[in-house]
């Protein structure tokens, strides 16, 4: 499942409560890395199982996102 | 004469480690990345790995030169509070533990109820709902958990006369029905099949749709929620030569070693998450010739000879896709379990479908960038892929085939 947006500061402050409530120490930093779409418009981040967000829920993401899929 | 014997005698006793790892035997890696011990002298740990319940982390080393499991399963297996109620205080969130509970019905703490006044009531209260429960969240999904309470139902309910628990996997029984006094229930080790657990409100058949407008109550005391196993994922594979540690620093992408408790023997990538791998800054240079040793096995398409970028790899397993296996490397030569293979997708495909050996001669190709190594596709779903041992020799001057039997006789390929 991934949170998607417009705009990626949403996703950032996504990404920011997670880390805070999770607590990652050491060699782990983040939860998630934010997607960017190849048009440069739409982002994505991976939902934290335990975290809900405000946000447009995607089940996955097309290979639209992955256009440099073998 | 007698400090002699004495001295014949210690030697005798003392066990002499006669191991000689890959390393040792095949020294000049630029990467070596294994699950077990490839160098005799090597002072250092196998792998670092991050536990699911409380993102704790700690190295993992070896015991007789093999994967020390044991302490793997030791440190994920640590049983961790998820809630312990603090109803007295007139808290219904967790005095310790990393949890609250919450509820779209009314929660009241504390209250008092047959001799005690600890308790919480739960009361349903819903014009439009039609089931009724508190949950605690949240909950680490797939792993197994405790639970322990008291509860009170009233004798004079006549519509919330049990609780029933839904996300609990094999739990016998699943509703709880005794009216009238306090009673304890105790649920050990059963698996969490939902990021929340509930408690519902139920009638006299454990149906939890109860209509609507419903208000009636019942009582918990001491509950008590612990998780006593957890995943554990791969933060960093140290790189037994030296030269490389393989990491990765966001969670999502870390592959898996440990699950439900229980060592998985190998370390695999989640592929729900694109990019999923690990990551080193050992670079594949345009030129110059490399010999990789993996092992490996697919669950799907995979890519064991990942890099940085998604358009250069080596090594692709998919099945029913006859297009080469390689893209960006030239003078390519594939061997699996030690036989010479065609470099097709469907070939690697079938040969990984089981935990093999992949040996692949090649050079990035001439004029290319320079390609740092990823233990998989760093761009969308090729990333179902297991790995036991990496190792890279930055020329093919190494003997392959002794390599190779050394490898598959220490792995019974």
């Amino acid at each position: 499942m991934y949170y998607t947006s417009t705009n990626r500061e949403e996703l950032v402050a996504y990404n920011e409560a997670v880390n805070t409530g999770e607590g990652y120490t050491e060699t782990t930093t983040e939860w998630a890395e934010i997607i960017e779409h190849p048009n440069g418009k739409d982002f994505a981040i991976l939902k934290h199982p335990s975290y809900e967000a405000e946000l447009t829920l995607a089940e996955s993401l097309g290979d639209d996102w992955f256009p440099d899929s073998l | 004469m007698l400090r002699l014997a004495n001295d014949i005698s210690s030697i005798i006793n003392t066990p002499i480690d006669i191991f000689e790892g890959r390393l040792n035997i095949y020294p000049d890696a630029e990467v070596a990345y294994s699950l077990d011990k490839l160098d005799k002298d090597y002072q250092g740990s196998a792998v670092r790995v991050r536990r699911s319940s409380d993102n704790q982390e700690q190295d993992i080393g070896f015991v007789d030169n093999l994967f020390d499991s044991e302490s793997l399963e030791a440190f994920v297996n640590y049983e961790s509070d998820v809630f312990i109620s603090d109803f007295t205080n007139g808290a219904v969130n967790p005095s310790s533990g990393n949890a609250t509970i919450t509820s779209s019905q009314t929660m009241q703490a504390p209250s008092t109820i047959d001799g005690f006044n600890d308790a919480m009531k739960f009361t349903c209260s819903s014009e439009t709902a039609t089931k009724y429960d508190f949950r605690v969240a949240t909950m680490d999904r797939g792993q197994l958990i405790s639970v322990s309470f008291q509860y009170y139902i009233p004798s004079e309910n006549t519509i919330v006369e049990s609780i029933r628990f839904t996300d609990l996997l094999n739990l016998s029984p699943a509703t709880f029905n005794t009216k009238g006094e306090w009673t304890s229930v105790t649920i050990t080790d059963k698996e969490i099949d939902n990021n929340i657990l509930r408690f519902f409100a139920a009638d006299s058949s454990g149906a939890t749709n109860l209509g609507t407008e419903v208000t009636e109550a019942f009582y918990i005391r001491n509950l008590e929620v612990t998780q006593s196993t957890a995943s554990a994922y791969v933060t960093t594979w140290y790189d037994q030569s030296g030269n490389y540690d393989a990491t990765q620093s966001t969670a999502s992408r870390q592959p898996k070693i440990a699950v439900q408790g229980t060592y998985l023997g190998y370390v695999e990538n989640v592929n729900n998450t694109g990019f999923a791998t690990l990551n080193s800054t050992y670079a594949y240079v345009a030129g110059q010739r490399f010999t990789s040793f993996i092992v490996g096995q697919q669950f799907g398409n995979a890519v064991f000879g990942g890099t940085n970028s998604g358009s250069v790899y080596y090594g692709v397993s998919q099945d029913g896709n006859t297009e080469n296996s390689r893209l960006g490397f030239e003078n390519l030569s594939s061997f699996g379990n030690g036989v010479s293979v065609a470099d097709t997708r469907e070939d690697v495909a079938s040969l990984m479908v089981n935990m093999a050996l992949l040996t692949t001669l090649a050079q990035r190709s001439v004029g290319g960038d320079s390609q740092t190594l990823a233990m998989g596709y760093t761009s969308g779903s090729f990333n179902n892929c297991r790995f036991k041992e990496y190792i890279i020799y930055n020329n093919q001057s190494v003997d392959r085939a002794e390599v190779e039997a050394n490898i598959m006789e220490h792995y019974n390929l």
